[in-house]
């Protein structure tokens, strides 16, 4: 500890000694998530699942701004899944900016797309899924990264290696399949497993009301294939190789936003397929006289994939969702949406309420509910698995 | 039927003829107010020309009805385009509260069309491309509205001159502006601009009835080389009793900020 605490300290006074102080932000915060029903599989925890949260940045810029620093982790201590208590380097980044030319060094995590419903084309991080109450948490993504700034539009260029599997809630867990994962098991499409490489390109560029995005990626899929194992008694991660090309592109207007993403997806093991996600945001701003927006939600969610490829619940489906913004002292927002499957009527519901209720101390509310899940629908195995989640986030 | 019609016509003539000879002066004035009135605000806007580009910190305190108040603490990066055809490239960057650290808002102003606007959003590390088009929704819960928070262009006005009349120790003249621009939430606009400096010293905001709803006070002038800038903005709402006061510091010019810098691409730099 005090080893710890000396090397901690080292850091900071070397980089006081380089230019200006180092930034130390973050929160720590409490979270209790309650499932008002049993779960459906043995050893599952019953109702309530407390936890903890510490989440601090340290950033540092040297005086002209050109070369940044930034360290961000990430811990959660769940008391009732000890599988869900887990600790990820989110940042760790040495950044230098040549006149035109960015150069990132670090693990790193990094946002592609418009839409809200699904995030199709985002394919750098891997999902934090044990994060189930935040659907946009992100495991951090060692990579060397280059970035160019020009007239004609932003390039980048990622080479990535280390790569994150997708963290599986233990037997206690909720929000789980009835078999457990056995991530000892894994297997992969390359024979360096998560040390071969993988490669992305970017442009992006805003042509007067359009904001258009090209990607194009090459190497492990971020979605595994979980195979039944030989006993029949657990599930077994592969990760292929896979290519990906996508398309995201948004057109600002008045009132109303449209929204499109779409990729092309490839691999040995599968066949090739197509998947979009296409849609709109109409605002009512300063809505029945208040200062508050509301903002009407409608997407078109469609994927091709076959049998042969990951599994996902969004062949063929609609959302519709309202997002209100109170444009208050605290911030206060709220947001409503359901994903229906077009298919076979399942449905997902979710519901978030953010507000600041003092200085640094925010609240935040969730809710998520499956009703009328198909028996061959992935969701079906969270039928009974609805909860209602507070946290508490105290900002430094 | 036929000579009745003569008749209204002679009548309407007659009536035409009296209101040109009534209304032409008014009219020569009217034109004469308007001339003058852009004369004014060109001065005003010229006086601020060569700039390059500027940061500032800002600390905005909202204040309620109450007397309660809460602070926001902000950085504002602006890059000064000399077309008079293109607006000025703005960057806000919150710092505190601590939740909403590092959120940037990027804005590239137009004349009379919408301004493209980005919001960098850290906790999601997303940049979002959001319309700009809600011009009187307040501007993170304060009393400014966000068209009294981007870049006044002249184009974004018509004016006429009101009168001139003391202000302080210097003379100031007072003029009217219409908004040009689709969707604002005002009427018309007083501002009053003191003739020594060229910088506005208050403006009085009407509400679409007409009613005045706002006051805008500038205070604490100070002289950058050429460059006047203010370091206190009080907003105060007439309508709901509550007020908003922006205090900026450490006004830095030509620090060498580029259109690089204010690309969407950018904005998670500042954090």
């Amino acid at each position: 500890m005090i080893k710890r605490i000396f090397a901690a300290s080292l850091i900071l006074s070397s980089a006081t000694a380089l230019a200006d102080p180092v930034d130390i932000s973050g929160y720590v915060g409490i979270e209790v998530n309650h499932f008002d029903q049993i779960g459906l599989y043995p050893g599952q925890l019953t109702h309530t699942q407390p936890s903890l949260v510490f989440a601090p940045e340290l950033r540092w810029r040297s005086d002209d701004g050109d070369t940044r620093a930034n360290l961000s982790l990430f811990g959660r201590l769940d008391a009732a899944d000890t599988d869900r208590s887990h600790f990820d380097i989110r940042e760790a980044y040495v950044q230098h900016s040549y006149d035109t030319v960015s150069v990132l060094l670090g693990v790193n995590k990094v946002f592609w797309g418009v839409t809200e419903s699904r995030h199709l084309v985002d394919i750098i991080n891997q999902v934090d899924q044990l994060e189930y109450t935040d659907t946009d948490a992100r495991l951090g993504q060692p990579m060397l990264s280059v970035t160019t700034d020009q007239d004609w539009g932003t390039l980048s260029a990622f080479v990535m290696t280390g790569f994150r599997e997708l963290d599986f809630a233990g037997s206690e867990g909720r929000l789980r399949f009835g078999l457990p994962v056995d991530t000892a098991s894994t297997s992969w499409g390359n024979s360096d497993e998560e040390w071969a490489p993988d490669f992305a390109l970017r442009y992006a560029n805003t042509f007067g009301a359009v904001d258009l995005g090209l990607s194009a990626f090459h190497g492990t899929s971020r979605e595994p294939i979980l195979q039944l194992n030989g006993g029949g008694t657990a599930l077994e991660p592969y990760y292929g190789r896979i290519w990906q090309a996508g398309l995201d592109a948004q057109y600002t207007g008045d009132a109303v936003l449209l929204k499109l993403e779409a990729i092309m997806r490839g691999s040995d093991d599968f066949e090739t397929f197509g998947a979009v996600v296409a849609g709109l945001e109409y605002t009512l701003y300063q809505v029945a006289g208040s200062d508050g927006d509301l903002g009407l939600i409608a997407e078109y969610l469609h994927d091709e994939r076959g049998a042969d490829a990951p599994t996902t619940i969004n062949q063929d489906d609609i959302f519709i969702g309202a997002r209100w913004a109170a444009n208050d002292e605290r911030d206060t927002s709220a947001l409503i949406g359901a994903i229906y499957d077009n298919d076979d009527s399942s449905t997902a519901l979710r519901a978030e309420f953010e507000r600041r209720l003092d200085i640094g101390l925010s609240l935040k509310l969730r809710a998520q509910a499956f009703t009328n899940t198909d028996a061959s629908n992935p969701l079906h195995a969270f039928r009974t698995d609805d909860y209602v989640s507070i946290a508490l986030e105290k900002h430094f | 039927m036929l000579h009745q019609f003569q008749r209204n016509k002679r009548n309407t003539l007659a009536l035409i003829t009296t209101a040109i000879l009534a209304f032409a002066p008014l009219g020569l004035h009217a034109q004469d107010a308007a001339q003058k009135g852009l004369e004014i605000a060109t001065k005003s806007d010229n006086s601020d020309n060569g700039f390059g580009d500027s940061t500032a910190l800002a600390k905005m305190v909202l204040k309620n009805k109450a007397g309660q108040s809460s602070s926001r603490e902000l950085q504002f990066l602006t890059l000064e385009r000399t077309s008079s055809k293109v607006g000025d490239k703005t960057i806000s960057v919150f710092s505190t509260p601590a939740d909403i650290k590092g959120t940037a808002v990027l804005s590239h102003a137009k004349i009379t069309a919408n301004d493209d606007q980005w919001i960098f959003l850290p906790a999601l590390k997303r940049v979002k491309r959001i319309s700009s088009s809600n011009k009187s929704g307040p501007f993170v819960g304060s009393e400014f509205a966000y068209e009294d928070i981007t870049a006044q262009e002249l184009g974004k006005f018509t004016y006429k001159w009101i009168k001139s009349e003391k202000c302080g120790g210097a003379t100031c003249e007072v003029v009217e502006r219409i908004p040009t621009y689709k969707k604002s939430g005002y009427s018309k606009q007083l501002v009053w601009v003191n003739t020594k400096t060229w910088q506005s010293e208050k403006i009085h905001f009407f509400d679409r009835s007409g009613n005045h709803v706002k006051t805008l006070t500038f205070s604490g002038y100070k002289k950058h080389g050429k460059i006047w800038r203010q370091s206190k903005l009080s907003m105060v709402n007439h309508r709901n009793g509550k007020s908003t006061v922006l205090s900026f510091s450490n006004w830095k010019f030509k620090t060498g900020l580029s259109d690089r810098d204010f690309k969407s691409s950018a904005l998670e730099n500042f954090r």
